[in-house]
């Protein structure tokens, strides 16, 4: 009796304030679930967060038009003021390539040659399509792309190539949207190996503008230079890929300086390559490369 | 009665005004236009702007706008899910600590509150960030990242001044 005298006592005003309070404290715990749910059970969230990728892209697309129109203006100013000094540089690459064409040529002619006699059996074949950038979601912590794939079929873990080299692989995939994780992301992992000695290792993404190679072996031969490219191993990235340079080595830090510009990249191509398109694969791998270390 | 019903409509409409602009600011600064020498630089748009409305006008952006506005940034970011609806609904929080007991009137005034904000949230973030990965990462990137934020405080803060000015009621003085 006494407790029902209490509760019609209480006003509509206070009840609101009382809700509003409780509202306050939902949404605290909430995000604090979604973070801790992000890290046990990602999958739950991933579909979240993609359908609503799917939802609010258009709006990053429709705006990116204008974006786009600045953009050219200031490229194409840009350009005309470094006219003389790029095509001085552009001569000579051109006879640099023209020397380089023939031996190629000369190679590819040697080595079909040899695969026959070896009775060697080519990998994979990679094909590729196009798929423009419509917005660049950078913070303190996120190097992340999200592009417009259409009706391309397009899957996790694909790898991204931007001008001329790797920048990235396909973290969520959304309708006809896709969010691609840059290099330097620290949620990036990629299976590198170093082009002139074949060491391998992980190039993992920390934050930073050079990220770093681990899972090294001490005696690998590594210096500052050396050419890093995608290993192949797992099967989801076709080798060969060129990723970077070796920038510095310093404190058991291998850091790679990446060669794609991501400010000059309108377009990126997303590659698609052999049977093996997916992530587990990657995780399998690291995994078994750490326990075997 | 229609005229009453339509009334609600508008003032609903007018109440969602600083969250809709906050989200076209964030989406405007999704844009990729990197090649405009912005590339280091990373200005967390929605800090600013939910400090901004959350301080400016509470009674419009309270809590649960923020927290629609971390949902959004957290859809395009990388780092865990969740981590930056956190961080908006403890910028209203702080915000509504500091009205409570500071009140300054100049924009100086709400830049050095703002700086304070960006010290405290980024000092959390970072924290949260290094125990959910188990390591320590570089703070070159993160001071940057807040000294861009707090470079660009004051025409985030010109742009949501024209929009309050502009279409929203002026603020009575007992609020």
């Amino acid at each position: 009796m006494g407790r029902r005298k209490f509760f019609l006592q209480i006003k509509f005003g206070e009840i609101s304030a009382v809700l509003r309070k409780l509202l306050v404290f939902v949404m605290f715990l909430g995000a604090l679930l979604f973070v801790f749910m992000s890290k046990f059970s990602s999958n739950t969230v991933d579909k979240m967060s993609a359908t609503m990728l799917e939802i609010t892209a258009p709006v990053a697309h429709v705006l990116e038009f204008p974006a786009r129109g600045i953009h050219h203006v200031y490229t194409y100013l840009y350009d005309v003021s470094h006219i003389f000094s790029d095509n001085r540089i552009l001569r000579e690459e051109n006879q640099q390539m023209q020397f380089l064409q023939n031996k190629v040529r000369t190679l590819e002619v040697e080595n079909q040659l040899l695969s026959r006699l070896l009775n060697y059996i080519p990998p994979p074949e990679v094909n590729f399509f196009s798929a423009k950038i419509v917005a660049e979601s950078g913070d303190e912590y996120t190097h992340a792309l999200v592009v417009y794939v259409g009706h391309n079929t397009v899957k996790k873990g694909q790898v991204v190539l931007g001008n001329e080299s790797v920048i990235g692989r396909v973290d969520k995939v959304s309708g006809n949207y896709a969010k691609i994780l840059l290099l330097t992301d620290i949620n990036s992992n990629i299976p590198v190996v170093i082009e002139r000695t074949r060491a391998r290792g992980i190039l993992s993404g920390d934050n930073t503008e050079n990220p770093q190679i681990i899972f090294t072996r001490p005696e690998d031969d590594i210096r500052e230079g050396d050419l890093v490219v995608t290993s192949g191993v797992g099967g989801m990235f076709p080798s060969g890929l060129p990723i970077g340079f070796i920038s510095s080595l310093q404190n058991g830090e291998i850091k790679v300086e990446t060669i794609a510009d991501i400010s000059r990249v309108e377009y990126v191509r997303i590659v698609n390559y052999g049977p093996f398109t997916d992530e587990a694969e990657l995780n399998d791998f690291m995994k078994a490369d750490e326990d075997g270390r | 009665m229609e005229d009453n019903a339509a009334e609600k409509l508008r003032m609903f409409g007018i109440h969602r005004i600083p969250l809709i602009v906050t989200l076209l600011l964030l989406f405007v600064f999704y844009m990729p236009v990197k090649s405009l020498e912005l590339g280091c630089f990373h200005p967390s748009i929605g800090a600013a702007c939910v400090f901004y409305w959350a301080m400016n006008r509470g009674q419009f952006f309270g809590y649960a706008s923020a927290f629609i506005v971390g949902f959004i940034i957290d859809i395009y970011s990388t780092m865990p899910f969740g981590c930056s609806m956190l961080m908006m609904l403890m910028i209203v929080v702080m915000v509504n600590i500091m009205k409570a007991y500071v009140y300054p009137v100049s924009f100086a005034g709400r830049w050095v509150e703002f700086i304070l904000v960006c010290l405290v949230i980024s000092a959390i973030k970072y924290l949260l960030i290094c125990i959910y990965y188990g390591e320590m990462f570089s703070l070159k990137e993160i001071v940057l990242n807040l000294l861009s934020t707090v470079m660009f405080y004051p025409l985030i803060a010109y742009i949501n001044l024209f929009v309050q000015q502009k279409f929203l009621p002026p603020e009575k003085i007992n609020e």
